[in-house]
């Protein structure tokens, strides 16, 4: 496979080398109204998001994980602007989006992208897969015609596609080869940061491999930087720099990714970390797990004090009473619990 | 419970889809059997065929006969297969909400099976709900009978399925991917619940997941399955100590986590095949590294290269797997 036909120039990729965030994200919301009774008053809302504060860096994989409405997937969207967040801050490569509204906002999309779950989903299935890739090039008024269509071919070829296939539809191709027209569709704008949203989660193991080690290569061909959402742990750490948890709105805590599974240190990090199958039945015999007890309680009306505290093991008076400071521990991790040392 | 060259085949537009091609194995009491396999690779379909719960037509069962207590399954009249359905053989779907009655209580969906198979009053079979409730681990039991099942979370409705696939106390549970759509934290609380019921209730179950690290941790055995056929099937220690498949190996290599981040992940090329036809060849040869002229020109059947060990390939793989190339 070939990428050298994507190549950016030295200057482009010497400049954006200027600081080393590239998003930072401060005490970000998201709630979701939510309506009842027959004149659809407010009567509450989810908090989908409540309260984030984090950055990522120029060039790295940050993975965010954590159970199926811990907001994870709202997060990676809002860093977008994809939703309109209820509050807070999103710096992206030093300029605040939060609030950016028309023109200015759309001025900014070419620059960062998404990669969707399901490909089935997110193609347009009457539209050929050279118009899906080429739809962002014409809808930001990028290269004439001719420009396009060569563009469109090298991307193809960029994600490991025939570029003979451009007049075939969706369905013509395998989950796999979907999941690259979207990557392919994502790249066309030569972004700086991609959000991929639990990318490999509609895929059979053998063809996970293929995608992942797809977007390494781009990643260090193209200098790209992904924020990775899944609930698949052991993928995330085999392609994540550092790893954020979260749990119902919050992280909880977020450390390079060797740090947080040799030794996890807030409660929930470590019951998530030991509910993962490992493929090895000497070490499936012999591990240590920590059994969560119950459910996630709802957003609309989340836990006093620690969010986490009504299903952890350790939780005592102070958990109740206190919201955990989301604080810096001595080797740069972050945390948000009273008993993290 | 023992299966012998059982073959489905769906008939479709496109013409005839062989599905499962000649599947032969059987389950003992009190054993976990592990069935491994990527989507279409007919695990599903050749469970699903094991109590014909395949809509017939467009599937068929073209051959083979199931064993189960005495009689032959494939061959039972359809009331009669309805005795067994639920009673002596229980199952347990991926997505608990498809497979509850969203309109009728928790309770009466777990009594319907006491009622009509084991001709239970109303009231004995409400005692034995609340029993089963219990047993699964739902807090309050009882007081939880009357409440539908939205009322439940993701989890707790995949206990309420286990709990009524359990009702009649059956010989075998067979489990289609029962953990695939529920959260890791929740996964291991249902094996859990899993390993617990098994010292307590002693029956046979059938597991299908493509989830390796699943199968390490709960089954007695596995079989991996590919293009409807078995490919390798062996004790759970002795499968992930010793693939033999070029399939099992290269679905091991292809988890992250057997070998270093700086490595890069080694993926099967190609895809799956569409069998349109009884193969005569073997099924992973088109993505197989060390295919030879022989893996085009006839299927290998299951052979048995260790005690209790079996593999089709054409390939005599060397002990401990020295060749380790794709």
């Amino acid at each position: 496979m070939t990428t050298d036909a994507l190549d950016r120039p030295a200057a482009a990729v010497a400049a954006a080398a200027r600081s080393a965030t590239l998003v930072a994200v401060e005490d970000l919301a998201l709630h979701f109204p939510v309506y009842q009774g027959l004149l659809r008053r407010q009567v509450g809302s989810v908090r989908a998001v409540d309260g984030l504060t984090f950055d990522i860096r120029r060039g790295e994989t940050l993975g965010l994980v954590g159970e199926s409405g811990c907001g994870k997937s709202t997060t990676g969207r809002a860093l977008l602007r994809l939703y309109k967040p209820t509050g807070g801050r999103i710096a992206f490569d030093g300029r605040d989006i939060a609030t950016l509204e028309g023109e200015a906002l759309r001025a900014m999309r070419p620059r960062m992208q998404m990669i969707f779950q399901d490909p089935q989903a997110s193609l347009n299935p009457r539209m050929t897969v050279g118009a899906i890739v080429e739809e962002p090039l014409i809808e930001h008024g990028v290269l004439r015609q001719a420009g396009r269509r060569e563009r469109v071919r090298e991307l193809l070829d960029a994600v490991g596609l025939n570029p003979e296939y451009v007049n075939r539809y969706p369905h013509e191709f395998s989950g796999g080869q979907r999941q690259r027209i979207g990557i392919a569709r994502a790249l066309a704008l030569d972004p700086d940061f991609i959000v991929c949203d639990e990318p490999i989660a509609a895929l059979d193991v053998s063809i996970q491999a293929q995608v992942v080690n797809l977007l390494q290569d781009l990643q260090r061909k193209l200098g790209l930087t992904y924020l990775f959402i899944s609930h698949d742990l052991s993928m995330v750490r085999y392609i994540a720099t550092r790893v954020a948890v979260m749990y119902l709105g919050r992280m909880m805590e977020l450390a390079e990714v060797h740090d947080l599974f040799r030794a996890p240190k807030h409660p929930y990090t470590r019951a998530l970390l030991s509910a993962v199958p490992v493929p090895d039945p000497k070490v499936e015999a012999t591990r240590q797990r920590i059994l969560l007890k119950g459910d996630i309680p709802s957003p609309v009306n989340p836990p006093s004090g620690c969010r986490f505290r009504t299903r952890c093991p350790w939780a005592a008076e102070v958990c109740a009473k206190e919201e955990p400071e989301w604080r810096t521990l001595a080797d740069g991790r972050k945390v948000a619990c009273h008993f993290a040392e | 419970m023992a299966v012998r060259d059982l073959r489905t085949v769906f008939h479709t537009q496109d013409g005839v889809v062989h599905a499962v091609n000649g599947v032969s194995f059987h389950v003992d009491e009190g054993e976990l059997l592990a069935v491994v396999g990527e989507s279409g690779s007919g695990k599903s379909v050749a469970m699903m065929s094991l109590l014909k719960l395949l809509p017939i037509p467009p599937a068929e069962i073209a051959s083979g006969e199931v064993i189960f207590q005495d009689r032959d399954l494939v061959r039972l009249e359809a009331s009669e297969l309805r005795q067994v359905r639920g009673a002596r053989i229980g199952f347990v779907f991926q997505d608990p909400m498809t497979s509850l009655n969203p309109v009728f209580s928790v309770g009466y969906q777990i009594m319907e099976p006491l009622r009509k198979h084991m001709g239970m009053s109303r009231k004995a079979a409400r005692q034995r709900a609340a029993e089963l409730l219990d047993l699964v681990g739902i807090p309050s039991a009882r007081d939880r009978l009357d409440d539908f099942p939205h009322q439940f979370s993701g989890g707790m409705r995949q206990r309420v399925v286990i709990a009524i696939a359990l009702a009649c106390d059956p010989k075998v549970l067979i489990a289609d991917e029962p953990t695939t759509a529920l959260d890791v934290t929740v996964q291991a609380q249902i094996l859990e619940l899993v390993r617990e019921l098994r010292r307590k209730l002693g029956m046979a179950i059938v597991w299908i997941t493509h989830d390796l690290g699943v199968a390490a941790g709960i089954a007695d055995r596995i079989m991996v399955m590919y293009g409807g056929q078995i490919v390798e099937h062996a004790t759970t220690a002795d499968l992930f100590a010793n693939p033999r498949h070029p399939y099992t190996r290269a679905l091991l290599d292809s988890l992250p986590g057997r070998h270093g981040r700086d490595e890069r992940l080694r993926s099967i090329g190609g895809q799956p095949p569409l069998l349109m036809a009884d193969p005569d060849f073997c099924p992973f040869q088109a993505r197989c590294a060390h295919a030879f002229e022989r893996c085009l020109r006839e299927d290998p059947p299951l052979e048995r290269v260790a005690p209790g060990h079996d593999v089709a390939c054409w390939l005599d793989v060397p002990e401990g797997g020295g060749r380790r190339d794709n």
